[in-house]
């Protein structure tokens, strides 16, 4: 598989919120992380590759084929349970089993023992983590190639956040599965993901390589004389304190060299989401 | 479409015990006093109905449905099917219970007249699931309550109006009569099956 997601000047028009145009491509064998804050269109964009929204302009594919084509192949995890509270952990595999084509029961039960899931519990009984955790079984029984997940993670304690992060990292050992993961929790996606796209206001500000884009940002502290020698055309936000200042920078190299004397520091995922949110704010 | 199915058989099946002892209990009261089962069957085929779409949003699926293989189609068609097997399982009871309950001395003409009674049963519960379902897939279940309401409204305006044309030209009630409420029924899903399709091919969640 050589793109497991490709979109080409994708919009959601609502009116007074536009999600796009958002061009995006995720290789095999990797996981892209989305980050935005609340209301930035991360659901939304997944909505739209999901065709449960229907884009207002610009294509997308999933696993090289148009994503309606391509639905069987995809794990979808929401950011809340799906299944009924009122049934029981093992029911869902009984209906799920007719709903995908792919679905293996056997791998199912699997996971249901992995994740310490009980078959007997009802669904209404299990905690938060147990339900996301029965929801990622159900995503990943009928074998798909490619993943998505809207906020899986939030509001799951570390532990089995972690333990669902190390089951996104075994399912891209094969070069064949792609993950695309929407989250808040900025650490999570710096632990995991290989590409990150950075959403504000429904456009993409920052894409690209995790690795490349936390080496090449920077964050600085600063006098307000400082900050004004910063070259604007790298600074991507700035906040000005009582004691002084902080700015990142898009490209620290470039810092280095146009003003050497300021000391610039690695910046974290978190710093570019504030930064670029609110960096604008004194 | 045969997973939706059971999912939607396992939500019913939650409620079942209850859900028997209730038309046990209506049976009964059919059989042995006055009582009008026609009603109470009703009620329970339509709630049943309107239960499964108060899961469906309390749970999100239908979003999460729709991202499934062919999942917008196929959760319409359960729907449909299921709600064909319920109604034709209650107007089956309709029928015996309508037998069991006439008199011992007119038993060979209740067996006829029960088949009637659960012709029109089959016949109102068709047409009112028919209105029912694409008005709960294009409203959703608090909306489409207040749509419903309206559009009954309008439906049992037209019927009290046709029935009172009807009486005026001296039209009498003739079994081809209860025969017609059936089709009409039968017709009206026909309609209503790809009106539902068509507002959840398009539907956004």
């Amino acid at each position: 598989m050589n793109r497991a997601i490709e979109t080409v000047g994708l919009t959601k028009d609502y009116g007074p919120f536009t999600l796009g145009p958002i061009d995006l491509t995720l290789p095999g064998g990797t996981i892209l992380g989305l980050i935005g804050e609340n209301g930035a269109g991360k659901s939304t964009l997944i909505k739209c590759l999901l065709g449960i929204v229907r884009p207002s302009a610009g294509q997308a594919k999933l696993l090289g084929r148009p994503a309606a084509e391509a639905l069987g192949g995809v794990g979808y995890v929401p950011d809340e349970c799906p299944f009924p509270g009122a049934l029981k952990v093992r029911q869902t595999g009984g209906f799920l089993s007719g709903v995908f084509p792919g679905w293996d029961g056997a791998l199912f039960a699997e996971y249901l023992k992995k994740f310490d899931l009980p078959g007997e519990r009802k669904i209404k009984d299990l905690s938060r983590g147990m339900k996301m955790k029965l929801t990622i079984a159900a995503a990943l029984a009928h074998r798909p190639r490619l993943l998505i997940l809207d906020e899986a993670t939030a509001g799951l304690d570390p532990v089995v956040r972690d333990e669902i992060l190390d089951e996104f990292l075994a399912f891209v050992e094969d070069e064949d599965h792609a993950v695309l993961i929407s989250s808040h929790i900025t650490s999570d996606l710096e632990k995991l993901c290989d590409y990150v796209t950075y959403l504000h206001q429904g456009r993409i500000t920052v894409q690209g390589p995790k690795d490349e884009l936390l080496e090449r940002y920077g964050k600085v502290a600063c006098t307000r004389e400082q900050l004004g020698r910063i070259d604007p055309a790298i600074l991507v936000g700035r906040r000005e304190g009582e004691y002084g200042c902080q700015a990142l920078v898009s490209d620290r190299a470039a810092l280095r060299r146009g003003c050497p004397d300021l000391a610039v520091d690695r910046c974290t995922l978190e710093d570019i989401m504030i930064f670029t949110t609110r960096g604008e704010r004194k | 479409m045969r997973g939706f199915l059971r999912r939607d058989w396992a939500l019913i099946r939650v409620n079942l015990w209850f859900y028997l002892l209730f038309l046990a209990g209506a049976c009964l009261l059919a059989v042995f006093t006055d009582f009008s089962i026609s009603i109470c069957l009703i009620l329970f085929s339509v709630i049943n109905v309107m239960n499964l779409f108060a899961y469906d949003e309390a749970n999100q699926w239908m979003g999460y449905a729709a991202a499934a293989p062919k999942g917008r189609r196929a959760m319409v068609d359960a729907r449909y099917l299921l709600s064909l097997c319920v109604g034709g399982a209650m107007a089956v009871l309709q029928i015996v219970v309508g037998w069991l309950s006439a008199p011992a001395i007119l038993q060979a003409a209740a067996g006829w007249l029960s088949v009637l009674q659960g012709m029109v049963f089959g016949g109102i519960y068709l047409l009112y699931t028919a209105v029912v379902l694409p008005v709960f897939y294009r409203f959703g279940i608090a909306k489409g309550r207040m749509v419903l309401i309206l559009v009954i409204a309008a439906l049992s305006g037209v019927a009290v109006a046709a029935a009172s044309a009807l009486e005026d030209q001296g039209v009498r009630v003739y079994g081809g009569l209860f025969l017609l409420v059936l089709l009409l029924g039968a017709a009206a899903m026909l309609v209503s099956w790809p009106i539902s399709r068509a507002v959840m091919k398009k539907k956004e969640f």
